[in-house]
């Protein structure tokens, strides 16, 4: 994802004359809500609020999906956002290579994009702020972790209290961290959020498992942007590593 | 256009209204966001700031009579966003000034402190500080991603505030 400043004169005529451009690739479109601004990540200040101000406009802004023909690759567009996702559609779907797939597509689309404000002269689409958003889903394995009782044998980022003599079981646990992300020059680029939580998925026990880096690129150019997205991308990967135990690491080669 | 302010989690990813009020009108709510809305406790300054902010939203272009600019819905956000961040439990509010070009100033004339932050963008904040007890250094510049200075400015702010109303 990348935000910019708000392209005002950004109207849904625009938005489809863009669909023509990347109508081949995204047949298909869904228009929704557009998403809540997001704040901007400083140091010296706290991490995102929990709570949010929106204001409520009629008709409110639309944010328009353009979606590939499997359903499941789609780009997003809004007032003041750019965004590309990708999304597991079945057991067979294996996550595309990030630096042969997603990080280069990301950057073609995101190219026309500008390209195509550009011409339409809706402003610049300068960048100031990227994101990278992974959402795992881990499955039980046996001897491992079997139910929510024991998720916290699938992760390394918390234990239980001895709960010694105490009548008391472990239900579950959910657990939402922040980090402050520096950049090779050591200055603060911006945060890691992560999230561990137990789910259902098919009617069985899972940990969904979100991480998530957003901060500012060194500079408003794309370039910059992917840079940024990169070194998310990379923190993200050794994170989900680090916080993740041997006896998962162990079932997963073996997969 | 009727306009609403409402509060929204954090990873809201859908809006909590599926109805237009008649009029301005704040909602707080908490939880998932499909799930029924709950009153909750927040700071003095939140309900303060948020009043303003209304007000502020209802202006519309040439508000001043001199072609002035409707503040935009990105500034509106971007300062309750910016003030959530930094503000202590202590801090007293400050005044929300809409600017003719669209913005907001924040301003805070009291316990001998003048702190004025104007919004320039969506990541600049021009900051212009003065201490009357001349015992802090003045500043005045932009800051963009590190604001441990005005950081500082809040914690001193709010402390002497805190004083005042113990003394």
């Amino acid at each position: 994802m990348v935000q910019f400043e708000s392209l005002g004169k950004l109207t849904s005529a625009h938005v489809g004359l863009f669909w023509k451009e990347v109508q081949q690739t995204f047949p298909y479109i869904k228009e929704s809500v557009a998403l809540p601004a997001t704040p901007i990540e400083r140091t010296g200040s706290r991490p995102s609020p929990s709570l949010r101000v929106e204001l409520l406009k009629e008709p409110p802004l639309a944010r328009t999906q353009f979606v590939d023909v499997d359903n499941r690759e789609f780009v997003q567009i809004q007032h003041d956002r750019f965004i590309r996702n990708w999304r597991k559609t079945g057991d067979e779907d294996v996550y595309p290579r990030y630096e042969k797939h997603i990080r280069p597509r990301f950057e073609a689309d995101f190219r026309r994009f500008i390209q195509f404000a550009h011409d339409q002269n809706l402003g610049d689409v300068e960048p100031v702020q990227c994101e990278i958003a992974y959402f795992n889903v881990i499955r039980p394995v046996p001897r491992v972790w079997e139910s929510f009782r024991d998720m916290h044998h699938a992760t390394t980022t918390f234990g239980l209290p001895p709960l010694t003599g105490l009548p008391l079981t472990h239900d579950g646990s959910h657990l939402k961290q922040a980090f402050s992300i520096q950049d090779s020059a050591g200055q603060f680029a911006g945060r890691l959020y992560t999230e561990i939580a137990p789910a259902m998925v098919d009617d069985q026990a899972a940990i969904r498992f979100d991480l998530t880096a957003r901060g500012h690129p060194r500079c408003s150019t794309v370039e910059a942007a992917i840079e940024f997205l990169d070194l998310g991308r990379s923190l993200i990967v050794k994170c989900f590593e680090q916080a993740t135990t041997e006896g998962m690491h162990n079932s997963w080669m073996r997969a | 256009m009727s306009e609403s302010l409402a509060f929204m989690q954090s990873d809201a990813m859908v809006f909590a209204t599926d109805r237009t009020p008649s009029r301005p009108e704040l909602r707080l709510v908490e939880g998932p966001p499909t799930s029924a809305a709950t009153t909750i406790r927040t700071p003095t300054w939140q309900g303060d700031i948020l009043n303003q902010l209304t007000g502020i939203s209802a202006l519309v272009d040439g508000w001043d009579s001199h072609g002035a600019n409707a503040v935009s819905t990105a500034r509106l956000i971007q300062t309750y966003d910016l003030l959530c961040s930094i503000m202590q439990h202590t801090t007293p509010p400050p005044t929300l000034v809409p600017t003719t070009s669209g913005s907001i100033q924040i301003e805070w004339h009291t316990c001998d402190v003048d702190l004025e932050i104007l919004l320039l963008s969506d990541t600049d904040l021009d900051v212009d500080f003065e201490d009357r007890r001349s015992i802090e250094t003045p500043y005045q510049g932009t800051l963009s991603f590190d604001i441990t200075r005005l950081e500082r400015i809040i914690h001193m702010l709010s402390d002497r505030a805190r004083d005042a109303e113990d003394a």
